[in-house]
């Protein structure tokens, strides 16, 4: 396969216990695309309390992605990085603007399609990402490290957050461009957070990250690296401490 | 068979992960309860009961096991913390004796300090918590409160659970003036049907694990407390 971008992406989500015990549907989402010039990958989190929230998630996931594709592709030179912070704000209120239109043509309120979203947006120079609500992005570094790139927003409590739907949402919206071709890039919905990110310091767990990444160095075979995500998801190791959806998505510069 | 013994030997990874050992998310559930001289003989037998079941029932969910923190107050015309906020495996249900009469303001001045307290340990120590839940237990009515006093109690717990600092709720058992009860708070009161403590308990039991798990924008779907209540 040629990839010109030299970036690979995989994604798992799974639903988390308390909704399979509820008979409530995965409302988790990843989607990625790779150009050859650039990758996108988005993760959205339905909000387990809004009842369209899994169709939130995907239309989150697939609008983000396609705005920003299309916007990339018609760019005439490579993005700077003012025109890399303007496709992310786009892709985003083009998100809370196809949920509007949805809300409108089926009469259920904004709300109802609550979701969070984190996006980010590789080049041959840049990255950038926008993030509303909790979940976080996690870089490897030059040093060797692992370092957040966005944190979760979050209310005072730990059920507390905000979405895209909200109204500040596009205003809230914590966004970044960084001149960086980070070899590694992990995105994870909230489920996953008190698992990767030492709560003390608000700073990615080492062993995690530089395990997960050591370990996908040696994988060749995308259908296999997802379905050993999926597998760690699924696993007792994170049922036992996240009975919520999780959703883990990795890029890794080849 | 050389090739095969390769596979065997690649790591999964699952086994090649590690985490990181973060303290679960916390939700505090404060009990605030009467021991004065009214609620002597069958009332303080049966709470007593009560609070063992509690630990029972908790215990019967892991993850609330571990997330959910109980305290208890006890009030007559003093009020002291008779159990610190911990977790179900060092709850240790106190046995609970009566006495006097009841003063219902000094026990709610102590249990907001108490809540934010332990708020304040939670944020020192980096760990996430849900929003705190305080009840209130009595079958008595504001017996030793000057009416200054009690406006300004109530005063206190409107503001609280206006902020969302607290959720507030409170049962009279039989013999309360549920009007003054009534008046504390934005929730109605509920009255306990006879001496069911221990259907009580296991609703809050059911209802701590639903907000120990309930993730963000939850509106936490508790279930009505049906068979314990008197309409």
């Amino acid at each position: 396969m040629v990839n010109r971008s030299g970036i690979w992406a995989y994604s798992a989500s799974v639903a988390g216990a308390r909704h399979l015990r509820r008979g409530v549907e995965r409302q988790d989402r990843a989607f990625h695309r790779v150009e050859a010039n650039f990758a996108i990958a988005v993760v959205s989190d339905g909000a387990g309390s809004a009842r369209n929230a899994a169709l939130g998630a995907t239309v989150s996931t697939t609008r983000a992605t396609s705005a920003a594709t299309w916007r990339l592709l018609d760019l005439a030179a490579p993005p700077t990085a003012a025109d890399l912070e303007g496709v992310l704000r786009e892709s985003a209120s083009g998100v809370r603007q196809s949920l509007e239109e949805l809300s409108r043509q089926t009469g259920e309120s904004l709300r109802t399609y609550a979701n969070t979203l984190l996006l980010a947006i590789q080049t041959d120079t840049l990255l950038g990402a926008a993030q509303v609500g909790d979940g976080g992005m996690v870089i490897s570094n030059e040093q060797g490290g692992f370092e957040c790139l966005t944190l979760p927003q979050r209310g005072e409590y730990a059920n507390q957050t905000t979405f895209i739907t909200s109204g500040e949402a596009l205003e809230q919206m914590e966004v970044k461009v960084v001149e960086a071709q980070p070899r590694y890039l992990a995105m994870f919905s909230d489920g996953l957070e008190n698992l990767v990110i030492e709560q003390a310091t608000q700073q990615p767990f080492h062993g995690f990250f530089n395990n997960v990444f050591q370990w996908l160095e040696g994988q060749s075979d995308p259908a296999r690296v997802e379905a050993e995500l999926s597998g760690l998801l699924r696993s007792s190791r994170v049922t036992s401490r996240s009975d919520d959806d999780n959703t883990l998505l990795l890029t890794i510069r080849r | 068979m050389v090739e095969e013994n390769d596979l065997a030997r690649e790591p999964s990874l699952e086994d090649s992960v590690v985490f990181a050992d973060n303290p679960e998310p916390r939700c505090a559930c404060l009990l605030v309860l009467d021991v004065s001289g009214s609620m002597s003989g069958d009332p303080i037998r049966e709470l007593n009961e009560g609070l063992k079941f509690f630990k029972t029932c908790i215990e019967e969910d892991s993850l609330a096991s571990l997330r959910t923190e109980i305290g208890i107050i006890a009030f007559n015309i003093e009020a002291s913390v008779i159990h610190d906020f911990s977790t179900v495996d060092r709850f240790d249900p106190p046995t609970l004796t009566t006495s006097g009469g009841t003063k219902i303001s000094t026990a709610l001045d102590l249990a907001l300090d108490l809540v934010a307290q332990r708020k304040q340990t939670y944020k020192d120590n980096a760990i996430t918590y849900y929003r705190p839940w305080v009840w209130l237990i009595s079958d008595g009515y504001p017996q030793h409160d000057t009416q200054q006093e009690w406006e300004n109690a109530k005063a206190r717990v409107k503001q609280a659970e206006n902020e969302r600092e607290i959720a507030f709720f409170t049962v009279g058992v039989e013999g309360a003036s549920m009007e003054d009860l009534d008046s504390i708070g934005n929730r109605q009161a509920l009255k306990l049907r006879g001496l069911s403590f221990g259907e009580m308990f296991q609703w809050l039991s059911s209802s701590m694990s639903s907000v120990s798990q309930s993730q963000p924008n939850d509106t936490v779907p508790l279930s009505s407390p049906v068979g314990w209540t008197e309409v």
